[in-house]
């Protein structure tokens, strides 16, 4: 065998490898979220006294604590893309698309994957480690030891909870986005009224836009904490591991979204 | 006589705790009856943990038939396997794998809760009872890292008895313990094993241990993990085993 056969078998050996590897890692998240999914469906917030409060508290930590980082990236991408565009628009004499240029960049496409990377920076990583150091010292089993199902107890909540903060964030940075892009807009002397503005943000938005919003965030918060529970809880977590394992969550994650992304891209053009 | 068991293991290979396709018991036939206070001895590593928790549903067995008060548990529904592990109750070992992220108080109020939907007074009222039967009612506030390892361990059984347990696995629950806590302990089974049925019935009891020698007055079943199998014991067999009587490691 030549170098150059070897090398090219084991460089299939390998692609081999990572494709089986890619459809059973997707097999076994598609049957822990159809899992997740059905726990939720059939047993809800009840015991209300107990689960209410633990997905109160997955709002405030995946949706609540993250408003000022928001504010802050939702400011920063006005200031890139908005006004930076509205200045363009208004020296070609074309301040009249404005609202469609932000509608279909800021509202259909980068706040929603935008917002998905900071939860999933922010609390996604954060519920690897909780979830894997709660399996590392068996509390997952002693919760089943005392009848209580882990799925429902653990994972419900941040899927609730990482869906309602996607969502409210996203809308929370498309309006910080676009008052903070008009904002710089004007104070760079484009002239252009915020009743204008606003009139040609309402054009250039459709109902679909609003489905496709709320579908998308609903269904980013869930892949994040579907991909995040899963790693945590799928076996105890080492301390030597956590580095690897919270990368390897944030990749699957980003790339489920992304692709998912896709999709709603390619179904949108056609609805 | 084994339709009456509570918990019945038939053919079973015991996967290892960790590794679950692996066996690390072989051929296990066991049934714990109503009332029974068991007590098993085995070396580290003989699958002392594996045992209790295939017994008490927490590990699927990779060959061979569970049957948890008369129904085959791994056959069972979601809804079911629920129901029938609020009736088998667990002490872990060491700590007691409590929550740590909670404080002793609202460890036992979350079982409480979840289960009955009970308002947080009801909750807290019951919880405190249970404290107060463990003798800690005193550290209900404290987060249980503040807490000595053998005291966890107690807090693990009042929490374990918020549940109507008629079953109870306790892994090594003497270990390190001094004589006067053995004493305690013990006593608090022989209660628990005796409890009347306005309170709840009598509770079959499982324990695991290195050194039968603790156990020898108390428990009325013995068994030792040996090479890869369960083999019951007489009461005599298990005095010999244990050696003298000093030798108290639990």
């Amino acid at each position: 065998m030549t170098q150059s056969e070897y090398l090219s078998e084991n460089l299939l050996d390998r692609i081999g490898r990572r494709a089986i590897e890619f459809v059973l890692l997707a097999h076994e998240l598609s049957a822990f979220a159809v899992i997740s999914l059905s726990v939720m469906l059939r047993r809800g917030d009840s015991p209300r006294r107990v689960m209410r409060p633990l997905i109160r508290a997955q709002i405030h930590n995946a949706g609540v604590r993250l408003l000022p980082m928001v504010t802050l990236i939702g400011t920063a991408l006005g200031l890139l893309v908005i006004a930076q565009t509205t200045v363009l628009l208004t020296r070609l004499g074309a301040q009249q698309y404005a609202g469609l240029i932000m509608v279909t960049v800021v509202v259909r496409e980068l706040a929603p994957l935008l917002t998905a990377i900071l939860v999933l920076a922010r609390a996604g990583t954060a519920i690897v480690v909780e979830l894997g150091t709660l399996r590392a010292f068996g509390e997952v089993l002693a919760l089943e030891s005392l009848g209580i199902d882990p799925i429902h107890y653990l994972v419900m909540p941040r899927m609730i909870g990482l869906a309602v903060a996607v969502f409210c964030l996203t809308v929370y940075l498309i309006l910080t986005a676009l008052l903070s892009g008009f904002l710089f807009g004007f104070l760079q002397g484009v002239v252009l009224k915020p009743g204008d503005y606003v009139a040609q943000l309402g054009d250039a938005l459709l109902w679909q836009d609003f489905a496709l919003l709320g579908l998308k965030t609903f269904v980013f918060g869930i892949v994040i904490a579907v991909v995040t529970c899963y790693q945590g809880l799928a076996r105890p977590l080492d301390i030597d591991h956590v580095a690897e394992v919270t990368a390897r969550t944030v990749v699957q994650s980003l790339t489920t979204c992304v692709i998912l992304d896709a999709f709603f891209m390619v179904g949108y053009i056609f609805v | 006589m084994t339709e009456s068991a509570h918990i019945e293991l038939t053919g079973v290979e015991v996967a290892h705790e960790t590794q679950r396709t692996s066996a690390v018991l072989h051929s296990v036939d066991w049934a714990i009856k109503p009332g029974e206070r068991w007590a098993v001895s085995g070396k580290r590593s003989s699958g002392k943990t594996s045992l209790l928790y295939t017994g008490a549903g927490l590990i699927a067995p990779v060959t061979g038939s569970l049957m948890t008060f008369g129904q085959a548990y791994w056959q069972s529904s979601e809804a079911e396997k629920l129901k029938l592990g609020r009736r088998i109750g667990f002490v872990f070992d060491e700590g007691g794998r409590l929550f740590a992220h909670m404080n002793i108080l609202e460890n036992l109020i979350l079982p409480l809760q979840y289960h009955t939907e009970c308002d947080h007074y009801t909750a807290r009222q019951r919880a405190l009872e249970l404290l107060a039967w463990v003798e800690l009612e005193a550290a209900a506030s404290l987060a249980p890292a503040r807490l000595a390892t053998a005291l966890r361990r107690r807090v693990a059984l009042a929490r374990a008895l918020t549940q109507p347990v008629e079953v109870l696995f306790l892994d090594a629950p003497l270990v390190g313990l001094p004589p006067e806590d053995v004493q305690w302990w013990l006593e608090l089974l022989s209660g628990l094993s005796n409890r009347e049925e306005t309170d709840g019935g009598p509770v079959s009891i499982v324990t695991s241990c290195f050194n039968l020698s603790a156990w020898l007055d108390w428990a009325d079943h013995f068994a030792v993990l040996h090479d890869g199998y369960l083999q019951p014991v007489s009461d005599s067999e298990a005095q010999v085993m244990s050696g003298p009587r000093s030798d108290n490691r639990a």
